[in-house]
């Protein structure tokens, strides 16, 4: 009776050792080249802080109060090291609004910018439609809207000079009627002051 | 259409590599079973094409196209709609012939519908009078068991046409007058270096053929000497569907615009000399691109677009503006554009983006009257209105390019600005506008 009690105790410790040294071995071929790299990454926390993320000061133009022309503001954004991610930030806070309290938006605060693509020197902002929907229209306020996101990236980006302005991504003949948007726009200097 | 096309043909081909695999294995089982079973499948083969043969005869739903097609008549041009079967397809060819212009589509495989019950036998015809400005009538005849012959006499060997599929079971045949872009673009040459450079030339032929009745040459270069009447189109803005711009307390730009361009029209009628038309009378939706294709077509002398302003967030912004046409700017060259599209004109496609530069050149040659007039309606109407003198401004405006004669925009006062929303409902107001660009537009006239 003891030896066969011994004999299952037996089988069973060894029967956990194995277990046990599997899930060991298994752990440490996971783990250990982990541990390696993270540990590697830990000396270099330590040798170098990280560096702080890089900041850009970028211009974005806004409307003047007498809606005459674009008048331009700065502000710090995280640069990016790719144009498409950069061009998007800039158009969101250019969705924000002016800090001056003089001046005033020009895109409905409703936009939403789906996507920003860059091909050859040309930008393809694609928004939602409520750029589209929530236009006050008029010829001012439509030239004010288009030729403050046009600006605002060429201005930024020196290396593109085309912008075309995509609703819900296709390119749309207007946004309420007047300027044609159709082809891509170049930088328009007689709208800013 | 192209694409839709290309489309097809690559289904096509992939049907085809699947019809391959089968016969494959077909062959397989020939010689698996020897001899003895050549007499079965050839039996079979006998079989199948009696069903092939049964299957067009018996098959109106499938191959059905409907007996009386839709006329509808534009301005601009005659859209022609007909029902057909998914599985329809078609040719076409035009004769332009100078006595019998004629456009015949050939459908096939193609039965048409039975009409009040009867059966359509070949040889059926089935006539329907149009007789407007581009198609005077069409035919629908069975020509062949399973081909529907579709003839559309037209008014002018002169003409355009347009045929494609709304879905695939709506053929939409489009007739225009003379497409100005595409004859543009025939008329300059791949050796030529610049498009401007073909035009002078093309200037210069047509001076000293003056009988050539060429349309494009006559709009561009209307000769201002002995006409008498002067064509003026006046063309309010928005309308129907698109309200424009809306006041704080409701008023809609397309109600106000239209009430002072039939002011103005009263003042111009009682001119000598001038003829007024309107691009819209009541409160319909037209495109824009219809605007000054309909201009064009009436051969107006010059072309003024009456809008209401508006700003998005300052309500506060006030006064009068007018506008002329900028051109597009385009990275790779208009030039360039319009050369590449030389080689491959065979076919009447051009790109949007060659129309557009060319549309815009077209305005371009009006850039100088156009900017004399813009500067004589924006000083009467300041006057007249008493309201801030916001100046002449320029921009790639859609409604004016194209438009082939002198064309501006006129921004008769902020919608969104309460105070001046509450003058444009007055009825004196709007016929201070009316009367500023009147004013305005005489000096020019003069």
């Amino acid at each position: 009776m003891k030896k066969k009690s011994e004999r299952k105790k037996r089988r069973k410790r060894i029967l956990i050792y194995i277990v046990v040294g599997v899930v060991f071995f298994a752990a440490g071929v996971l783990v250990f080249p982990l541990l390696q790299e993270k540990g590697y990454q830990i000396k270099e926390w330590i040798t170098k802080p990280s560096p702080p993320q890089e900041m850009k000061i970028v211009k974005l133009y806004f409307s003047e109060s007498t809606g005459e022309r674009l008048v331009s503001e700065e502000r710090k954004i995280i640069a990016s090291p790719q144009i498409g991610q950069e061009a998007k930030l800039i158009l969101k806070e250019l969705i924000e609004g002016p800090k001056d309290s003089s001046l005033n938006p020009t895109l409905p605060s409703e936009t939403q910018i789906r996507a920003v693509y860059v091909k050859d020197d040309c930008f393809y902002v694609d928004f939602s439609s409520s750029l589209k929907e929530k236009h006050s229209g008029g010829s001012t306020g439509e030239l004010l809207t288009i030729y403050s996101i046009v600006n605002t990236l060429l201005e930024n980006f020196p290396s593109q000079s085309q912008v075309q302005i995509l609703i819900q991504g296709e390119p749309a003949e207007t946004l309420a009627g007047h300027i044609d948007i159709r082809n891509p726009l170049s930088k328009n200097f007689s709208v800013i002051k | 259409m192209n694409s839709k096309n290309c489309f097809t043909g690559y289904i096509n081909s992939k049907n085809c590599f699947t019809g391959y695999i089968n016969s494959k294995n077909c062959f397989t089982g020939y010689i698996n079973s020897k001899n003895c079973f050549t007499g079965y499948i050839r039996s079979w083969i006998f079989l199948f094409c009696l069903f092939l043969l049964a299957h067009p005869a018996g098959a109106e739903q499938d191959y059905g196209v409907g007996r009386k097609p839709e006329f509808h008549s534009y301005p601009t041009y005659t859209q022609i709609v007909l029902e057909k079967a998914e599985k329809t397809g078609y040719v076409h060819v035009i004769s332009k012939s100078s006595s019998h212009p004629r456009l015949f589509i050939n459908l096939f495989p193609a039965v048409i519908l039975p009409f009040q019950g009867k059966k359509v036998k070949v040889g059926d015809k089935y006539e329907f009078k149009v007789e407007d400005r581009f198609v005077q009538g069409v035919y629908l005849e069975q020509e062949l068991d399973s081909v529907v012959k579709v003839v559309l006499d037209l008014a002018s060997p002169d003409c355009t046409y347009n045929i494609f599929l709304e879905d695939p079971r709506r053929l939409v045949i489009e007739v225009r007058g003379k497409d100005l872009i595409v004859e543009l673009l025939k008329k300059g040459t791949p050796s030529s270096s610049s498009l401007f450079a073909t035009q002078v030339q093309e200037e210069e032929e047509t001076e000293e053929k003056p009988y050539e009745k060429d349309v494009i040459s006559s709009l561009l270069l209307r000769q201002r000497e002995g006409e008498k009447v002067y064509k003026v189109v006046l063309d309010p803005g928005h309308g129907g569907k698109d309200p424009g711009a809306t006041g704080p307390s409701g008023l809609k730009e397309k109600d106000v615009v239209l009430a002072v361009a039939k002011e103005l029209a009263k003042l111009l009628e009682e001119e000598p000399g001038v003829k007024v038309y309107l691009t819209r009378r009541d409160d319909s939706f037209i495109p824009l691109n219809q605007r000054t294709e309909i201009a064009n077509q009436i051969g107006g002398d010059i072309f003024i677009s009456i809008h209401a302003n508006a700003t998005l967030y300052n309500k506060e912004v006030s006064g009068v503006e007018t506008f002329f046409n900028s051109r597009y700017s385009y990275g790779e060259g208009a030039e360039a554009v319009a050369a590449r599209e030389n080689v491959s004109l065979e076919s009447e496609d051009v790109s949007e983006e060659a129309k557009a530069i060319l549309w815009d050149l077209i305005q371009d040659r009006y850039r100088n009257e156009s900017n004399d007039l813009s500067h004589l309606v924006q000083g009467e109407l300041s006057e007249t209105t008493g309201l801030e003198n916001r100046g002449v401004k320029s921009a790639p405006f859609y409604v004016l390019r194209g438009a082939a004669m002198p064309a501006i925009l006129v921004e008769i006062g902020f919608i969104s600005n309460p105070w001046e929303e509450r003058e444009l409902k007055g009825e004196d107001f709007r016929k201070r506008i009316a009367l500023g660009i009147f004013k305005g537009l005489k000096v020019y006239l003069e």
